[in-house]
């Protein structure tokens, strides 16, 4: 029997794909006046999508630590702990390609002083420690408090990454969509709009798969703890 | 007079095992209850939830009156605080016997002659000497003394949690427990103990087991116990620590040496731009901050941190000497790196170096409770301050 995760992961990789395609295929090259590298710009079409799809992941993150935090739910851990894995994949994604973009475009793959290549930087890095944290440790109520602070806190970057290039724009360009800066041409922003709602799909699936696993590991784990008590 | 300690309803989580249901317990003056039950069956995870040292699921718990912690996630200090053993000892061994005794009554403000206490239980003689070399019965004499400094040093009834202090005492020093206890609620202090050791069970007024079942017996005899004690000002146990074994100078101060080092001998100051500059002067105090807090670090040893926790807010740790090393880098790299003393450099160096520090040592403290902290990679979010390092050169440097 199909699950829905499955469905959303299957359908977020088939629009992944056809935005890529029609990406590096159909939409429309930039001019060379506004872009040094108008082939390298086509990475936006990836970058853009996963940056988001990557902060959608770290506030699901920051929902399910404050669940778990305040009222000791147990899907609120297991969104945490999804949601975590979801953020690290997405964010490495988003930096990776805005590290190849970057170097074609500016000539430098990265700027240290540019806050929201940054604080992106800094949630996908908090990611990888909740995921490589979580696995060094015993679950129980003290692994989970102690993260779950961590998600908590953590969250602040989220509307600095955001807000970063509106009030302290350096390196990375400021918003081009619904702006006064300027909007994508229609077909641009339709590839973009596929995108969007590709990697939308992908991360809830993602997530919703990666839960499920964890509700089974704690399955098993309880069994084991029935057998060792046995 | 009202109860020493008042438990409500308690509802204790230990890992993934939910080790107290709807516990209560009351332990009046003159008291001395005795918990038992088999390993495992949430003795100290009643004496440390009571301590504050594990939040309660559900529940409340009441010190003196003050409500300590509840289900809520509400804590507080109780204003009277309580004398604590724990089954690990709760200090360093780079503790000085008669200091760790000392300390514990600076925490209440009061310092009293410690050589009578220590002759008494027979360690007088090693009253100089640091922990580690003492035995493992003579530490938990040590322990046990430290629970009950409060006690001896104040007017009032104090609550005193005890949690296996006969856990490897030889047979006339359990007698000599079961003595002082006996004195003690003579004194009309309240005791809560574990314990196993049958010659201290038929000195208990109840004896619980956790599991359910209450017996009660009637226990007389005892003196009253009480020490002189001055008035004296908080201990600054860290930066003894810290002077006495040098642990942020070699951690901390080892840290920064290296990055001004390297920063000497790869490049060529006279070609640099003024960025970069600022960023050499910037750099040693960073890393100096950033190598987290060493003197906490020796806190884990026997759960003094946890120790700690339960008295104060704000453990003993490195952070004097973490920024004073801070400030004595950012000089030097001020004068290597720009030839001169900018205080501008100078500051930022300094109070960034103690952002880092503070920061790493709050770090650290969130993940106390984990099962294993060492495993813990905090390092991988020392990059967090990397953004406001660069923007903090950038700043200096327009």
């Amino acid at each position: 029997m199909v699950r829905i995760n499955q469905v959303l992961v299957l359908s977020g990789l088939a629009g992944a794909s056809v935005t890529l395609f029609l990406g590096f295929l159909w939409a429309p090259s930039v001019s060379s006046e506004a872009f040094k590298s108008p082939l390298a710009q086509k990475i936006f079409y990836w970058h853009v999508p996963s940056a988001w799809a990557a902060m959608l992941a770290f506030t699901m993150l920051f929902i399910g630590s404050t669940a778990w935090f305040f009222s000791r739910k147990d899907w609120g851990w297991n969104l945490h702990v999804a949601s975590a894995e979801s953020g690290l994949v997405f964010g490495l994604m988003a930096v990776w390609s805005g590290c190849i973009w970057g170097q074609a475009e500016w000539g430098v793959p990265w700027d240290w002083t540019d806050v929201r290549l940054n604080t992106f930087a800094l949630l996908t890095l908090l990611a990888l420690f909740l995921v490589l944290g979580r696995q060094s440790q015993p679950d129980g109520v003290e692994t989970r408090d102690t993260f779950a602070t961590f998600g908590m806190y953590g969250f602040i970057l989220v509307p600095l990454t955001y807000v970063a290039t509106r009030i302290w724009q350096i390196r990375h360009p400021g918003p081009v969509i619904a702006t006064d800066n300027g909007s994508l041409e229609s077909s641009m922003a339709l590839v973009l709009a596929i995108g969007a709602i590709s990697f939308t799909l992908l991360v809830i699936g993602h997530t919703m798969e990666s839960m499920r696993m964890t509700i089974l590991e704690s399955r098993i784990t309880q069994l084991q703890d029935k057998r060792d008590e046995r | 007079m009202g109860e020493l300690l008042k438990v409500s309803g308690l509802d204790v989580q230990r890992g993934r095992k939910e080790v107290l249901k709807g516990f209560d317990l009351e332990i009046l003056p003159g008291e001395l209850v005795i918990i038992s039950g088999e390993n495992g069956s949430g003795k100290s995870t009643l004496i440390e939830a009571v301590a504050g040292i594990i939040p309660p699921q559900s529940g409340s718990i009441h010190v003196h009156g003050d409500l300590v912690a509840d289900g809520h996630g509400r804590r507080s200090r109780p204003e009277h605080l309580f004398g604590l053993c724990l089954q690990a000892d709760g200090f360093t061994g780079d503790e000085i016997l008669s200091q760790r005794l000392q300390d514990v009554a600076r925490l209440y403000g009061k310092t009293f002659e410690t050589q009578d206490l220590l002759n008494e239980w027979n360690i007088g003689h090693r009253s100089n000497d640091l922990l580690t070399t003492l035995s493992k019965g003579q530490k938990r004499k040590v322990a046990f003394l430290s629970s009950i400094v409060p006690a001896i040093i104040q007017d009032k009834s104090t609550l005193i949690l005890l949690d296996e202090p006969d856990a490897g005492l030889d047979a006339m020093s359990v007698e000599k427990l079961a003595d002082t206890l006996a004195n003690l609620r003579a004194s009309n202090h309240g005791i809560l103990m574990a314990t196993h050791h049958p010659d201290l069970l038929k000195r208990a007024d109840r004896i619980i087991d956790v599991d359910g079942g209450i017996q009660t017996q009637k226990v007389e005899g005892g003196v009253s116990i009480k020490s002189e004690a001055s008035n004296s000002s908080y201990p600054f146990v860290g930066t003894r620590l810290d002077f006495r074994t040098m642990a942020s100078l070699s951690q901390n101060g080892i840290s920064g040496l290296l990055v001004m080092g390297a920063l000497l001998a790869l490049l060529q100051i006279e070609s640099w731009p003024n960025s970069l500059l600022h960023a050499a002067v910037l750099a040693p105090s960073l890393a100096c901050g950033l190598s987290g807090d060493a003197v906490y670090a020796k806190l884990r040893e026997s759960r003094s941190n946890d120790w700690w926790y339960a008295m104060k807010a704000l453990p003993p740790n490195g952070l004097f000497i973490t920024i004073l090393l801070g400030l004595i880098y950012s000089c030097l790299s001020s004068f290597i790196f720009v030839q001169d003393f900018s205080i501008v450099l100078i500051l930022s160096g300094t109070l960034f170096c103690a952002v880092c520090a503070f920061s790493m040592l709050v770090l650290s403290m969130i993940s106390r409770r984990l099962a294993r902290p060492q495993a813990l990679s905090l390092r991988l979010l020392t990059p967090f301050f990397i953004l406001p390092w660069a923007l903090m050169v950038g700043r200096l440097t327009t």
